[in-house]
């Protein structure tokens, strides 16, 4: 057991007992209040934390959850069993409503789009009055009732709430298992790469922002349950600049510090008492000290986290049976054409490839290679042409679908996030692409056990290329795009990656390798191709291309 | 050998876990024009940015002898470094003349004669001073980006690949400008990957071959092979 | 003719409300981000003209507008601040920690002057006195003729600004492309502090313009930085042009619909058209303008 998780039960066994025998009725209500906020931040982290994303709706969901149990709690007297599941639903429905457009906006529009929603449910609610009370809004919102058993405000409440608040870190936990937190990670900080590790970013964002609205209502409910009173504040801005800055403050990942954080600000009020009005300045210090001195909240920096790998057992290097392709007939690329601007980066081009080729691509800057890679694997739609992949029309496919497909690549800077592990790399790709996490076999053929605790960040030079290389073939694909796979590399680093090459080939796999450096592609390709200003000027073996005098004029300028 | 403007000692740049340079020593000396000849990816474009100190890099970079390695970018232009940068980079939005004028740091009557200077170097931008950037040619932009580094009367210039996707014709009006260059004194050091280019203009030609110095020489022609 | 006196009403408002706009793009232009303290730097004018106001001697009725460099100068060190508190320590981070850096200090400039003042609406002087004019038979009121004017004036000197000294081309040319601008030499940070001060010195005037009428209170802040947000989504990000544009649009629609509707349905409207919008064209209405990322 860690050292966070041994801090956290024993604060956690202090609070309780600070409830039970030592707190007021006033203190029991800030704690209730901090429970509820809990759960608010525990959505919100799904969103702004492991999603990244500037969402600036947690205090809309937060409310519409309010007053959904507010309306029908004191105007038809509803039942908890009835409202509270009704106010969560209610809450994910109005996010996946928008969802379809918001989520794919950018940043600045993202923010502004969650904002927009927010001012416009304030609006509704005030001056809705005759279903929403208006300005005022609807007291009597009566208390829970589960049973016919009532929930008296003080100790029962309190412990009920953070009975709800256990329910909630245990559902966030399993939301997030699995190599779910490497996932969002990858998605956040390689965010390019993210579709080749098989990792739709799509999915994985529409989920984070349903929970987070699910959690918000979730809280918004128990909120008025506790206060009695549904009114437009629940809905206002300062619901979400609260959730801000417990998250800010207490940490944007990690369940403790959504604990933390919640805790801190419910009771700074109470500390800050003194400050008067210049209290809410004090909040505002607060999250801007936080935002430059602790951006990752106060937990990372206070329990900095090391988490123990899963130390595996040391498994004797056995040769690999490899898994036997299926017949897979290759890539049929006919007629791309793509145009950026007034350039044409792809001109027509036809290629074919499959099983046991090593095609070469080299050509001049701006030749189109680039271009032809990101078309071939999803990443760039084509403005016209048709890619078939093993007898299937990928042309309009996501680039995440592709890659589960079989066909993946690597970039030409390695895209791997500095905080996760070799192994963590190799099992994330495995599991988005459905198989099992098992790294050990392609550690094995790149020669990077010794690697496979290390974080990526610490990784040197040659070596991540090598872990980049390692995450495409650990999902078996049956066509690999290596984009410049040895720039920057020694010769020794080189031998290697080529020879790594020649032995994936001979199993059974297809590779096209873009790279500049033709002492490195000519004595391992099958094929050489060599393009210029989109189109393919040469198609053949190696030594006939380099004699081909368009290419030498091409790609050596004036020098033959 | 005249004065070194331009020292390196020992450059690296490690990229995203690429090195890209490794440990480049070289002079540039005023007065001449530098080629370093190398293929795509050679690293010629990160050894500009790491004397511009827009790419972390280890070892000593020395203007006119001062240490220049711990300065900001935008010190050491000040200090005398000019970078005209692959793909030109002109800022598409501003006119020909402003995006002369706004790379000048002098006062208002300096610049003003600066820029009468570029002009008379550049016939093709005096005739079209008030046209935005981006509506120029590949050549006409390149010289837009050459008379750019030229307003701050720099030590050293910094090309990255001038001739880079323009027609032979315009390419050879080009050398013409180059060369002119060095009147002042100044030290030229060109980025290339086209040797039909770049050596009939070179003083010296030195050799980048995957991130590392294969030979420095005056005679070109024996490195033919090499680039194959 | 009601359709003029929407349209003259729309003017004035949509003249301020440009201010704000053209202050808020200064300031994205410089950081890409957007700060959340904008609408802050239009209350802090207003309430920075309310108390200048106080210390000039009253019962001579003190012309508003010559509270004007009062305002823009304690503005513009407000906004100095601003980019000292939000923008400085955290300008090597990715640009949306700009976006939280703002809100925090967005709060601390609300809540501080809200203990200062109080949290009851004020009102500022009348720029150049009370009283109408019959314009093609509707009446446009001194107000909002002064309010169109100062507006004017300020845009005016801002555009002469921009392209014709080398401060502009220099703002210019940040916006452009960055990298390449501290490549020629020029300082990043100096320019980007510039922007904030002037940015918010612009956000001010608007403020004074817009008290007198409107009244201002330390919690309008909101609002207003939501109206130039959209403004700018709609005219397109990071245009000036764009930005005045946007201004003018929501103004029109504003007074507009609540003239002949009700306030809360033209607010209202103007979120569900901006939200239509950014499902409809998630790139923005016109586009972002061409920029060369370092």
């Amino acid at each position: 057991m860690n050292l966070r998780t041994t801090l956290a039960l024993i604060g956690g066994g202090a609070l309780l007992v600070y409830a039970l025998f030592f707190a007021s009725s006033y203190d029991q209500r800030i704690l209730t209040l901090s429970g509820i906020y809990v759960i608010l931040v525990l959505g919100y982290q799904f969103i702004f934390g492991h999603a990244g994303a500037l969402s600036l709706a947690q205090g809309a969901f937060f409310g519409i959850g309010a007053y959904t149990t507010g309306i029908l709690g004191s105007q038809y007297g509803t039942g908890f069993l009835i409202t509270f599941p009704l106010s969560i639903a209610v809450a994910a429905a109005l996010a996946a409503l928008v969802s379809l457009p918001v989520l794919r906006l950018k940043t600045h529009y993202f923010a502004l789009a969650t904002l927009a929603l927010s001012q416009l449910l304030l609006l509704i609610a005030v001056n809705w009055e005759a279903v929403t009370g208006g300005a005022n809004g609807l007291p009597g919102v009566p208390p829970i009732t589960i049973f016919g058993a009532t929930l008296t405000r003080g100790l029962p409440l309190l412990l009920f709430v953070w009975a709800i608040v256990g329910i909630a870190i245990l559902l966030a936990h399993w939301q997030l298992r699995g190599g779910r937190i490497a996932a969002f990670t990858i998605m956040r900080e390689t965010p390019l790469a993210a579709p080749a590790f098989g990792i739709d970013p799509g999915l994985l964002r529409l989920r984070a922002f349903l929970l987070s609205a699910a959690f918000g209502g979730a809280a918004g409910a128990l909120f008025v349950h506790t206060n009695r009173v549904v009114s437009p504040e629940t809905l206002g801005f300062g619901v979400m600049i609260t959730c801000l800055t417990m998250t800010v403050v207490g940490g944007r990942f990690g369940l403790l510090g959504a604990v933390i954080g919640a805790l801190l600000l419910t009771h700074l009020p109470e500390w800050f008492r003194g400050l008067d009005e210049y209290y809410l300045v004090a909040v505002g210090v607060l999250l801007l000290a936080a935002v430059v001195f602790a951006p990752n909240g106060i937990v990372a920096l206070v329990l900095p986290d090391h988490p123990q790998p899963k130390r595996s057992p040391v498994r004797a290097t056995r040769l690999t049976a490899t898994p036997a392709l299926v017949q897979n007939t290759g890539v049929d690329a006919r007629g791309l054409e793509k145009s950026y601007g007034g350039v044409r980066a792809l001109d027509g081009v036809d290629l074919s490839f499959g099983p046991g080729d090593i095609v070469g691509v080299i050509g001049p800057n701006g030749a189109g290679k680039t271009t032809l890679a990101n078309a071939l694997t999803g990443l760039t739609p084509l403005d016209r042409g048709r890619v078939t992949f093993n007898g299937r029309d990928i042309t309009s496919a996501p680039p995440h679908a592709i890659a589960r497909a079989g066909l993946t690549r690597t970039f030409q800077t390695p895209q791997l996030p500095d905080a996760l592990t070799v192994r963590q790399v190799i099992e994330t790709a495995q599991i988005a692409n459905g198989q099992a996490p098992d790294a050990d076999d392609a550690l094995n053929r790149l020669g990077l056990n010794a690697e496979a605790e290390t974080a990526c960040g610490t990784l040197p030079h040659g070596l991540r290329r090598r872990v980049e290389m390692c995450r495409a073939i650990a999902i078996h694909p049956a066509v690999l795009v290596l984009d410049e796979p040895a720039a920057g590399l020694s010769p020794e680093e080189q031998a290697g990656i080529g020879d790594i090459c020649k032995t994936l080939a001979a199993s059974g796999m297809g590779i096209l390798l873009i790279d500049h450096n033709i002492d490195f592609l000519a004595p391992r390709a099958t094929r050489l191709i060599c393009m210029e200003a989109g189109r393919i000027i040469a198609d053949g073996p190696p030594t006939q291309t380099l004699s081909n005098p368009a290419v030498r004029r091409a790609y050596f300028g004036v020098i033959a | 050998m005249g004065v070194a403007a331009l020292e390196l000692h020992g450059l690296s740049v490690t990229h995203g876990g690429v090195t890209a340079l490794h440990d480049v020593s070289l002079a540039a000396t005023a007065g001449e024009i530098t080629v370093l000849l190398g293929a795509n990816g050679a690293g010629k474009s990160s050894l500009f940015r790491a004397i511009m100190g827009l790419a972390t890099s280890l070892g000593g970079v020395l203007l006119d002898g001062h240490d220049i390695s711990r300065r900001a970018t935008e010190d050491r232009v000040r200090a005398g470094l000019a970078w005209v940068p692959e793909g030109r980079r002109v800022f598409p939005g501003l006119t020909v003349a402003e995006n002369l004028l706004v790379s000048s740091r002098a006062g208002h009557h300096a610049r003003t004669q600066k820029l009468g200077e570029v002009f008379a170097l550049f016939p093709q931008l005096a005739a079209r001073p008030a046209d935005r950037a981006w509506q120029l040619s590949g050549g006409q932009q390149q010289m837009l980006a050459i008379g750019r580094a030229m307003m701050a009367d720099p030590r050293v210039y910094l090309l990255d690949e001038p001739s880079l996707g323009l027609a032979p014709a315009i390419a050879d009006t080009l050398a013409g400008a180059l060369r002119k260059l060095t009147s002042g004194g100044a030290a030229v050091l060109i980025g290339e990957q086209n040797a039909g280019f770049a050596e009939p203009l070179a003083d010296r030609t030195i050799l980048l071959r995957n991130g590392r110095l294969v030979a420095t020489t005056a005679d070109p022609a024996g490195d033919q092979g090499q680039l194959t | 003719m009601i359709l003029i006196q929407i349209a003259l009403n729309a003017l004035a408002l949509g003249a301020a409300y440009a201010l704000v706009a053209i202050g808020f793009v200064l300031v994205l232009n410089a950081t890409t981000a957007v700060n959340f303290a904008h609408g802050e730097g239009v209350v802090a004018g207003g309430f920075a003209a309310v108390a200048l106001a106080v210390i000039l001697p009253p019962g001579i009725g003190i012309p508003g507008f010559l509270l004007l460099p009062g305002v823009l100068v304690a503005t513009a060190i407000l906004g100095l601040l601003i980019g000292a508190l939000a923008y400085l320590p955290i300008r090597n981070r990715p640009p949306v920690t700009v976006f939280v850096t703002t809100i925090a200090v967005g709060i601390i400039i609300a809540n501080g002057l809200n203990a200062t003042f109080g949290a009851a609406p004020r009102t500022a002087p009348p720029l150049i006195g009370v009283g109408s004019i019959e314009f093609l038979g509707a009446s446009i009121s001194r107000q909002s003729l002064a309010i169109i004017a100062i507006a004017g004036a300020l845009i005016t000197g801002l555009a002469l600004l921009l392209q014709r000294t080398q401060l502009g081309r220099q703002f210019r040319a940040c916006a452009q492309d960055p990298e390449m601008a501290r490549a020629l030499g020029i300082r990043l940070t100096r320019i980007t502090m510039i922007s904030f001060a002037l940015g918010t010195a612009f956000a001010g005037a608007a403020g004074l313009l817009l008290a007198h009428q409107f009244f201002i209170s330390p919690s309008d802040g909101g609002i207003l930085i939501l109206k130039a947000y959209i403004a700018v989504v709609i005219g397109g990000w990071g245009s000036l042009r764009g930005a005045t544009a946007g201004a003018m649009l929501i103004a029109i629609f504003e007074v507009g619909v609540a003239t002949l509707w009700s306030q809360p349905l033209a607010e209202g409207l103007l979120y569900v058209a901006v939200l239509l919008v950014l499902f409809v064209r998630p790139q923005g209405m016109f586009g972002e303008p061409q920029q060369v990322r370092a």
